[in-house]
């Protein structure tokens, strides 16, 4: 630390002194203007993470007269050192979509009409008090980490059930299965640090240069720079991240896990695996038979034979992969010098082998000891701001508690019912239903088992996003004892469909804290109201638990019989659930200092809330150590991670071996669920583009976004489209066995699909792709596959018989 | 006259031609090449010849055709772009003072300090085919290609996207009431050639 950093650092820490008295935004520690700023323009500059994706990004803020006019991006954040993307440039635009919604709405003879607060809160409570086994809460990872906190003592704590799931569990609970049955706990060891790094950087299905632009040109700016990073796509099409790379192995679709055992079967023939490292840190697994997310431990000589089919012809002729190309990537992972990096999302999660294909990376990275130095590391990214902060550290699962705890486990439950201080067996053991099950229940009549009645949605848009829509979705609204509570900022396909509407306040209209994809912790401050009577999601569970308080629930009491969220200022109760008393105390720091105490059992340290508030976040475990509070970048090695045993190198201190041993899997390759056939000939993946975020409702509402890209389309190869008779721009027909959808086709699009393969973006709500998708799902993560699925494509107007 | 002499005279003489051959050709692709066209919009041009089958030749093109035919990534580069442009000439006093230059500057970006969208198509993603005009501010046509107001970075199209879509349609745009800071001030000086 040189004298400017204490000096700074000083500044900082009596701002914070400052920030811990106040509730929000007022005398909120500010950042310098960036270099645009006249300063003079009486504009003030604040810090915050970008609305948008899990990369993470910080932006200054700054607002005039109540609304937030520019972003500029920020400087000293690490993640992003002051570039952004086009979407973060343009996040402020999504405050001001005309269309906000702006007060609770009711449906009333088939319509939505404005009712008042007091009125919403007595609908909740009735539906709660009516059906409390039937009541499931439905959030995301763009849940705040006091939001989903929130959220998971409303309901685990409070109504003592555990009917919670996040939308994550369709984006990246096979990451978390795979890192769990791999390392024994979540989350990559590896962070953005090893991007700058690596020598090599293999891109598993992933297209970062649109969906993570920020890490990608991160990256390919080094090659500016005269260094040399060699960029490796691994994909079933041609992307905007494939024009980058040195080399773009286009393989069939499922077969990703193939290709990762023929790599391992290369490294342990040709003996350029890392034996040392294999031998005192790793450990072997396979398959049970039915499987199971943890397996049985086998000898090397075991997992050896089980990988000896997967020679590099075999491999060739399973994934369309030439052998020469697999030869290459085990050279590179043979090579001890090199530091490769692998980065995955959507593209090995969104898969029914989601576990399976993440342990066989993680295998990669361990069996040839590419693991732990700076530039070496597995990393898997999130798509959502707080999928990690949120999600996996807060746990909104059906089955975890905070911390990485899980419902069935006794000792958990009584922990968390202590730092709860609510009476002994409240928590329930029982998990409650995951995310496709939950929907599945609710789209099925009661007397046909449909045993969940409410569902109240915050901070997503199942109607457009779960897979098979016609069969999770679309039913339960026709069905007279379902009933759908939504929470949102505007008018989606869930909220056309719900029957309470509930208008929320967004990004910096409320206090806030995310966890990005590298483990980092960011909190920011509230700079401007939200729009009518738009209100923060988190005081909506308080008021909601309030109410039921109020009338008599018994979950809604602690053992001393106060308020579940109890929260008091100068000794006397604050009373939160009246919103315009909500910001007398700052309630995220509140809920945040409450949660941080249970993330030490798995050694996820998190500082004070106060630390927050002078980072541009801290990756955990943060740990302090004389009076300085240090993060860690480099999990389960000695040199960075304090909980290593001195003296050791690694440490895999939560091995699901209880040995200090990471698992190195095998997994067989196995073949997909629906594969094309002669009625539905064609592969369809469906995922992202670089100008839309999620399902759109926030980035359609702003032009220059929306001008770029107005619409979904399917990209077609010219070969099929010729064969078709279909030409650019065409309105064709593409359906699969579950529904079916006209959308434009764009021959020579910016993606560039193989013959016989389909791609279409999910963004657009007039285009529903999920009507097409497959509900079919991970057996451990339950995470459904939205990648591949078998499509026929035609013209429209025209009969497919008539065409035979 | 030695052999020798005969043969550097001959020898002059080819180059001779060679050289004037080489001016003769440039001229007309200059004359030809720089001819204007009527501008082409819209994606339904881009589609107006079928993608070959495998095993064909690629079709050669005229250099008269060539800004009109899909060759590849930019090729609708030039269609609608160069109007969209400030005028070249008299740099950074005309922009600093135009009303006209300036609104047309704060029409491209939300906010001072948001990258501008780009006034004409794009297919290209890497930084060296977007510099090839915007490096040094190209002037083609009478206008000015904007020169980046930053460093060099690797992936332009991170922050920039067209103004209009490859694949048009979409639903009405839903109204914005973002009021940028900045934008369109009529006291605000236009750095030069910014975009």
């Amino acid at each position: 630390m040189d004298r400017r950093d204490f000096v700074k650092g000083a500044a900082m820490a009596a701002a914070t002194l400052a920030a811990a008295r106040l509730a929000h935004g007022q005398g909120a520690p500010l950042v310098d203007p960036p270099r645009l700023s006249k300063g003079k323009d009486g504009v003030r500059w604040q810090k915050a993470p970008c609305r948008f994706c899990g990369t993470g990004c910080h932006v200054q803020v700054g607002t005039r007269e109540g609304k937030v006019v520019a972003v500029a991006g920020d400087p000293d954040a690490a993640v992003n050192r002051g570039l952004l993307c086009v979407k973060g440039y343009h996040v402020p635009l999504a405050l001001y979509g005309q269309d906000r919604l702006t007060r609770p709405l009711l449906r009333k003879n088939g319509r939505l009409e404005p009712i008042s607060w007091d009125e919403a809160l007595d609908v909740i409570a009735d539906r709660v008090l009516k059906d409390p086994a039937g009541f499931a809460m439905y959030g995301s990872g763009q849940w705040t980490i006091p939001e989903g906190y929130a959220a998971m003592k409303f309901v685990k704590g409070g109504l003592g059930t555990n009917q919670l799931d996040p939308n994550a569990r369709l984006c990246m609970a096979s990451a978390v299965t795979g890192f769990l049955s791999t390392y024994g706990v979540d989350e990559p060891a590896g962070c953005y640090d090893d991007l700058d790094a690596c020598d090599v950087l293999i891109l598993w299905g992933n297209n970062p240069a649109e969906m993570h632009p920020v890490l990608f040109s991160r990256v390919v700016d080094r090659r500016a720079r005269g260094q040399k990073v060699e960029i490796i796509d691994i994909g079933t099409r041609r992307t905007r991240s494939s024009t980058f790379c040195q080399h773009v192995l286009q393989f069939k679709p499922n077969t990703d896990l193939a290709i990762a055992n023929g790599i391992a079967h290369l490294l342990l023939e040709n003996g350029t695996y890392d034996r040392d490292f294999v031998e005192r840190h790793c450990a072997f697994k396979a398959d049970t038979s039915p499987a199971t997310l943890h397996g049985r431990s086998v000898a090397f000589d075991e997992y050896k034979k089980l990988l000896a089919p997967y020679t590099p012809e075999r491999v060739a002729e399973i994934s369309g992969v030439p052998a020469e190309d697999l030869r290459m990537l085990a050279d590179r992972f043979g090579q001890r010098d090199l530091r490769i990096t692998s980065l995955w999302c959507m593209g090995m999660n969104q898969h029914t082998r989601g576990t399976a294909i993440n342990n066989l990376v993680h295998g990669l990275h361990l069996l040839s000891g590419h693991f732990g130095r700076p530039g070496d590391a597995p990393t898997s990214l999130t798509g959502q701001p707080s999928a990690c902060g949120t999600v996996r550290e807060v746990g909104t699962l059906a089955h975890a508690l905070p911390g990485g705890r899980v419902v069935d486990n006794a000792e958990h439950r009584a922990q968390m019912e202590d730092l709860w201080n609510v009476p002994r067996g409240r928590i329930s053991e029982k998990p409650g239903y995951h995310t496709v099950e939950m929907w599945k229940r609710f789209s099925t009549p009661t007397e046909q088992g449909g045993d969940i009645h409410t569902i109240w949605v915050q901070v997503t848009n199942p109607g457009h996003t779960l897979p098979n829509t016609n069969a999770l979705f679309t039913p339960s609204r026709s069905l007279p004892d379902k009933f759908l509570i939504v929470s949102d900022v505007y008018p989606t396909e869930t909220t056309r469909a719900a029957d309470l509407v509930l208008p929320s306040a967004l990004w910096v209209e409320k206090n806030g804290m995310f966890g990005n994809s590298e483990r980092r912790t960011q909190q920011w401050f509230k700079m401007v109201e939200p729009p009518g009577e738009a209100r923060d999601d988190a005081w909506q569970i308080i008021a909601v638990a309030r109410r039921l308080f109020d009338r008599g629930h018994p979950g809604m009491r602690d053992r001393d019989g106060r308020f579940l969220f109890h929260m008091e200022k100068d000794g006397k109760p604050v009373p939160t659930w009246d919103f315009r008393r909500y910001y007398d105390i700052n309630v995220d720091e509140r809920l945040f200092d409450e949660y941080r105490k249970s993330t030490e059992l798995k050694h996820k340290h998190l500082a004070p809330y106060a630390e927050y508030v002078k980072a541009r976040g801290l990756r955990w475990p943060v740990v302090e150590k004389d009076g300085v509070w240090r993060e860690t970048r480099f999990r389960f090695a000695g040199f960075d991670d304090p909980f290593v045993k001195r003296g050791e190198p690694f440490e895999f201190y939560h091995s699901p071996t209880k040995d200090g041993r990471a698992q190195i899997w095998f997994r067989p390759y196995e073949p997909p669920p629906e594969s094309p056939d002669g009625e539905y000939p064609f592969w369809l993946c469906t995922g992202r583009v670089l100008e839309h975020w999620h399902s759109g409702t926030l980035t359609m509402r702003i032009p220059q976004l929306r001008n770029a890209m107005p619409g979904a389309y399917v990209e077609l190869h010219p070969d099929d489209a010729r064969a078709l008779g279909v030409s650019n721009g065409e309105i064709v027909v593409v359906e699969t066995r579950r529904g079916r959808l006209e959308v434009p086709a764009w021959i020579d699009g910016r993606g560039a699909p193989p013959r016989g393969s389909l791609f279409i973006p999910f963004f657009d709500e007039r285009r529903l792709v999920n009507q097409l998708t497959l509900e079919a799902h991970d057996p451990f993560s339950k995470q459904p596959d939205y990648k591949k699925c078998a499509a026929r494509v035609r013209r429209r107007g025209e009969t497919l018989e008539a065409r035979r | 006259m030695t052999r020798d002499e005969m043969r550097e005279r001959f020898g002059a003489r080819l180059l001779q031609v060679g050289v004037f051959a080489v001016i003769a050709a440039a001229f007309a692709g200059l004359v030809t090449g720089t001819r204007q066209v009527p501008p082409q919009r819209g994606y339904t041009a881009a589609v107006a010849a079928p993608p070959p089958a495998p095993g064909d030749a690629p079709r050669a093109v005229s250099y008269l055709g060539w800004r009109t035919t899909r060759l590849g990534p930019n090729a609708d580069l030039y269609e609608g772009a160069f109007e969209a442009l400030i005028p070249h000439g008299k740099g950074e006093e005309l922009l600093a003072q135009n009303p006209e230059a300036l609104a047309a500057r704060a029409a491209r970006r939300a906010y001072e300090g948001a990258p501008p969208t780009i006034p004409h198509r794009v297919e290209a993603i890497a930084t060296n085919e977007c510099i090839a005009c915007h490096d040094h501010g190209a002037a083609v046509f009478g206008k000015t290609a904007p020169i980046p107001g930053h460093r060099e970075r690797s992936v332009c199209t991170q922050c920039h996207v067209p103004e209009q879509a490859a694949i048009p349609g979409g639903p009405p745009l839903t109204e914005n009431t973002f009021a940028g800071l900045g934008a369109a001030s009529p006291s605000h000086t236009a750095p030069p050639l910014e975009p």
